[in-house]
C-alpha cells in the first residue's frame, strides 16, 4: 500500500492511500497514519479512492485509526471508497462508524 | 468436459501458504471472472462478484495466517474457484493444522457496540465478512489431516429463474 499525505492546515491530513489495504499492507498503513496523527494531522481524511481492496485486516486497521484520531481529540473520515470496501463496511454493519463521502471535498465539509 | 460436469468456469492453483500467495489469490480470481465473462449467462453485477472474491480471500488470509504443516513449513494450499449455472464456488485445501474457531465469532453483528469507538475490535472480523458474503461456508477436517473449506454464493434468484426457463 502506498500511502501520501497532505496537510492543508487547521489539523486536517488529506491521506491519499492506493493498493490494496489487507494482511500483508494493515500493519504499515496504520503506523503510517498514526505518525500523520503525532505530527499534528488530527483531523483525517482517507481518500480510498485508489484502493484496490480491502479485507477484514484493512477494516480493523481503519477502526484503529479512527480510535487513534480520536484519542488524540480529532477524528477520521473515509472519502471515495469503491464498491467492493464499501461492501465490507456494509456487512460488518461498521459504515455506521465510519460514514463513507463520495468525496474528500464532502468529507471535508464536515470539519468547517 | 467442463460442459458435461455443469461447469461454465473454472481456475486452480496450487500454492505454498505464505502471505505472497495472497497476489496469486487475487490473480486467480482475475483469470476466473475474465473466463466467467465469456460464459453464458454472464456473471451477475459488480458488486455480487465482490462479495465472493472478498469471501474468498478472507478465508485465503485465514489459511495463509493460521496454516502451518506439523511436518513441514509452510503448508500448501489448493484453491479450486468454479462457476455453475446457478451458483459459484470455491474450495480450498490445505494440510495445516486444525482450524478452531474462536468461540466469540459467528455472532453476527448485533452486539457490534457502535456508538462506543474505544471499544470495538481491531480483528476478528474476516470469517463473520466471508459467512455474511456467502449462501454457504462450511469447513471440515478429514482423518487424513486436510483442512477442507466449501464457499457457495448462489446467483440472484430472478437470474436464475431467467436462466431456466431460457433453458
Amino acid at each position: 500500500v502506498d500511502v501520501t499525505i497532505s496537510s492543508p492546515g487547521g489539523g486536517v491530513g488529506i491521506a491519499t492511500v492506493t493498493g490494496r489495504v489487507d494482511l500483508l499492507s494493515a500493519a504499515e498503513f496504520k503506523s503510517r497514519m498514526t505518525e500523520a496523527i503525532d505530527d499534528g494531522n488530527k483531523r483525517l481524511v482517507l481518500d480510498l479512492t485508489k484502493v484496490t481492496f480491502l479485507d477484514s485486516s484493512g477494516l480493523g486497521a481503519l477502526i484503529g485509526v479512527l480510535k487513534a484520531a480520536r484519542q488524540a481529540g480529532g477524528d477520521m473520515r473515509i472519502a471515495g471508497a469503491g464498491e467492493q470496501a464499501r461492501i465490507v463496511l456494509e456487512l460488518t454493519t461498521l459504515d455506521r462508524v465510519l460514514t463513507p463521502y463520495d468525496t474528500v471535498d464532502e468529507a471535508l465539509a464536515g470539519y468547517g | 468436459m467442463a460442459e458435461l460436469s455443469g461447469t461454465l468456469a473454472e481456475e486452480r492453483l496450487r500454492v505454498a501458504a505464505v502471505p505472497a500467495a495472497l497476489d496469486e489469490f487475487h490473480a486467480a480470481l482475475d483469470r476466473f471472472w475474465a473466463a466467467a465473462a465469456r460464459s453464458s449467462p454472464p456473471t451477475p453485477e459488480e458488486a455480487w462478484r465482490h462479495e465472493f472474491a472478498t469471501a474468498v480471500i478472507e478465508i485465503g488470509t485465514n489459511i495463509v495466517s493460521h496454516s502451518r504443516s506439523a511436518e513441514r513449513s509452510p503448508a500448501l494450499v489448493v484453491f479450486r474457484l468454479r462457476l455453475y449455472a446457478d451458483r459459484v464456488e470455491a474450495c480450498l485445501l490445505d494440510r495445516g493444522i486444525p482450524f478452531v474457531e474462536p468461540p466469540d465469532h459467528g455472532s453476527g453483528w448485533s452486539g457490534l457496540a457502535v456508538d462506543d469507538v474505544a471499544s470495538l475490535p481491531e480483528g476478528g472480523y474476516g470469517l463473520p465478512i466471508a459467512r455474511a458474503a456467502l449462501d454457504g461456508l462450511r469447513y471440515r477436517r478429514s482423518f487424513h489431516g486436510t483442512n477442507f473449506w466449501h464457499l457457495v454464493k448462489r446467483r440472484p434468484p430472478a437470474e436464475h429463474s431467467t436462466r431456466t426457463e431460457a433453458g
